[in-house]
């Protein structure tokens, strides 16, 4: 796939600026590009746009925009953001006050809206910390490759294609797979239909584990009321959910993956520090006299 | 409804303009008896920030008083600096200043026209309403905005406060080949952007002539950009330096940005007192469009303003295009400086009307003290008369809403920038 060509590309855009604060899509792209999604999709960083972010629409069926957005959420929630209320909020334009709903009315009064638009939101603000930031630009990471991988679910083979060395196409994000083997142990190659089956089965597992995590919330029943299952039905769910857990552990397994997916207290020592910089300290200082 | 009402409007917020402002009138008899432009957008210190600053932090701290005009800011100041250090940019950076220049007017006026401006004229309450009716015409003014953000970006590395100029020049010349692309792509508007001048003077405008003193710079062969003497059409002629000698700034309760006034009277800056004063140094082609039109100038109709933008893209679509056919790199980009104590002054036309700087400066070249007067506050006072008499001559038996409209038309006339200025509307109306 040619990530430049055709409206068949995605194209996904970071808007914001460099500076710190509105700089989470600019981030979120650098991100996109070290997990390698610059293979499958174009990647953009704009400047504050304005109306031109309607000329980055033309052509183009597919495109994903990212900014950063105050909400009043806690600073590093990411949301998917649904295009057609933000239009429904968008104020009548001033020259320097087009911002990203303004553009999108525009681009709809014009009729170019791409056909596919996705708008993910990453709330901002002066209390957000760099871990934090670092938390959410992951999200937004895993967000993109569900929306490509969803959208086009032959997407991972054709991406293969385009990398001639296998670990590189295992490093990327959108393409948890392995060539060396299959879950069967046997020699795959580049054109085998088994390696997107492999990623199928662990969005399988993964979908599975999601809904029978909601089930088992939504009917929790506070101490000495009844279950609204039975114990028949949690005890299966209960072990769906041990084998789930067993399998994609082979799975990740066999692709070399490091699976650290183990829950992590707020509270927990870190292994990492976070030096704090004092940044008088690090200008010039005149020389005396 | 009665002409002898007793009139008081208030309108909160005004729309397509840059920043906080209201517009307060109140009227008995017939006649308007208050009317003020309220400015109430914080005050932003800017002058304050760059005091202690030097020449490179300078150019970047005044790219953000705007991110429309961030060139023109930039412009004034490196002449100021320049001036300050005693000395002059070669002629090379001095043509290349000016095709940066013409990307910001070409941007500035085609969204202004095309989304600010146009909904007023043909009768939509925005931009967007009006592009669903009138796409051609949207589209037209977003590919002209991209030109002149492509040519802002072929020399400060991105369109919104650019980041390639330096005192003496710029950090580095614009690559050839993407040079010439641009002049491809400029060649290919310019029948677009000569077309304007002509869709803008077919526009139906209110009819609403006025006495009012223009005022701009004269250049002694070009249309003025980048440099020239401070003119006025009652036959001021100064150097930029003596600019304090005639004008001077005050504070008004109902306004955190400075008025400006012409010894003691309001003026005008911007397209049409540019065009008023300068007419004759369009190049031919934008001349012969202007011609075609049958606009008689001076013209002393502020509704004009919409027809002075347009020319005035037509002009610089053309000054870009000749400028970069004669595009050769030079290395380094610039001049040799060498920093010291001094005075500078700097004034340059930015989109909006005339931009004038002083600076002060220590022996470390660092700045001492700095005086901004953007074109906004100029117009302050120029822009509350026009309102009083235009009010009027609409008739103020017309109903709120009517009113309402009209005051905010002939504000948008003037593009004003109250960011800039402090930096504007909200309009409250109350009849007693």
């Amino acid at each position: 796939m040619n990530p430049e060509g055709g409206s068949e590309g995605w194209r996904i855009i970071g808007v914001g600026s460099p500076v710190a604060g509105d700089d989470l899509g600019w981030a979120a792209i650098a991100a996109l590009k070290q997990a390698r999604l610059d293979q499958v999709a174009e990647l953009l960083s704009l400047d504050r746009p304005g109306p031109a972010l309607v000329d980055h629409f033309q052509g183009r069926d597919r495109v994903i925009l990212i900014d950063a957005m105050h909400a009043g959420l806690a600073p590093g929630s990411v949301r998917a953001l649904s295009p057609e209320e933000l239009i429904v909020s968008a104020h009548p334009p001033s020259t320097h006050g087009l911002g990203l709903a303004e553009a999108l009315a525009l681009a709809r009064a014009l009729d170019c809206i791409p056909k596919h638009l996705h708008v993910i939101g990453i709330e901002t603000g002066p209390s957000l910390d760099g871990e934090t930031r670092s938390i959410a630009i992951r999200q937004v990471v895993q967000l993109i490759q569900a929306i490509l991988n969803e959208t086009d679910p032959g997407l991972d083979r054709s991406t293969r294609r385009g990398h001639p060395h296998r670990n590189e196409a295992r490093d990327s994000a959108i393409l948890p797979v392995d060539s060396t083997s299959d879950d069967t142990g046997s020699p795959m190659n580049d054109n085998d239909a088994s390696a997107a089956e492999l990623t199928k089965e662990q969005r399988i597992l993964n979908m599975m584990r999601k809904v029978l995590t909601d089930v088992a919330r939504d009917t929790h029943a506070p101490p000495g009321t009844k279950h609204a299952l039975t114990e028949r039905t949690i005890t299966g769910i209960r072990d769906c959910l041990s084998l789930i857990s067993a399998r994609e552990q082979e799975l990740a397994e066999a692709l070399g993956d490091d699976r650290n997916l183990r829950p992590r207290y707020v509270d927990e020592p870190r292994k990492s520090t976070v030096v704090p910089i004092n940044i008088d300290g690090l200008k010039k200082k005149p020389k005396p006299e | 409804m009665s002409e002898n009402r007793e009139i008081r409007i208030e309108v909160p917020v005004l729309a397509r303009v840059e920043g906080e402002g209201a517009l307060e009138l109140s009227a008995s008899g017939g006649r308007i008896e208050t009317l003020r432009l309220r400015i109430f957008e914080p005050p932003r210190y800017f002058e304050k920030f760059l005091e202690g600053r030097g020449p490179q932090e300078v150019l970047d701290v005044v790219a953000r008083i705007c991110g429309i005009c961030p060139v023109a800011y930039q412009m004034t100041a490196v002449q100021a600096l320049e001036q300050a250090f005693g000395m002059q940019a070669s002629p090379w950076v001095i043509r290349m200043r000016r095709l940066m220049y013409c990307g910001e007017w070409l941007q500035s006026h085609a969204l202004h026209i095309h989304l600010l401006a146009l909904p007023d004229f043909l009768g939509f309450e925005s931009g967007i309403a009006m592009a669903a009716q009138h796409p051609e015409a949207v589209r037209r003014g977003l590919r002209l905005q991209r030109l002149g953000n492509d040519l802002i970006r072929l020399f400060g590395g991105r369109s919104v406060h650019p980041v390639g100029m330096r005192v003496g020049g710029f950090h580095r010349a614009p690559d050839p080949e993407r040079a010439a692309t641009l002049l491809e792509e400029l060649r290919a508007a310019l029948p677009e952007a000569e077309a304007l001048v002509a869709f803008t003077a077919s526009l139906n405008l209110p009819q609403d002539d006025q006495d009012f003193t223009s005022v701009s710079l004269r250049h002694e062969s070009e249309y003025p950009l980048y440099s020239g003497r401070i003119v006025s059409d009652r036959g001021l002629d100064l150097a930029v330096e003596d600019y304090p000698e005639h004008f001077q700034e005050s504070h008004v309760a109902h306004s955190t940005a400075l008025y400006a006034h012409l010894d003691g009277e309001p003026y005008l800056v911007g397209p049409l007192a540019r065009l008023n004063l300068n007419h004759d140094r369009l190049s031919p082609p934008a001349r012969a469009a202007l011609d075609a039109t049958g606009l008689q100038l001076p013209s002393r109709n502020m509704f004009h303003s919409v027809i002075a933008r347009a020319v005035e893209i037509h002009e610089v679509v053309l000054e870009a295009i000749r400028l970069l056919e004669n595009y050769r790199p030079e290395e380094p980009a610039h001049v040799p400086v060498t920093v010291g104590a001094g005075t500078g002054f700097g004034a340059t036309e930015a989109p909006r009307g005339l931009l004038w700087h002083r600076y002060e400066l220590d022996m470390a070249g660092k700045l001492r003290s700095a005086q901004i007067v953007p074109p906004t506050s100029q117009n302050q006072a120029r822009i509350e008369d026009d309102l009083k008499r235009s009010l009027e001559a609409f008739g103020l038996h017309n109903d709120d809403d009517a009113l309402r409209l009209r005051g905010e038309t002939v504000i948008r006339n003037y593009d004003p920038c109250i960011s800039c200025a402090t930096h504007f509307l909200k309009v409250r109306i109350q009849r007693r």
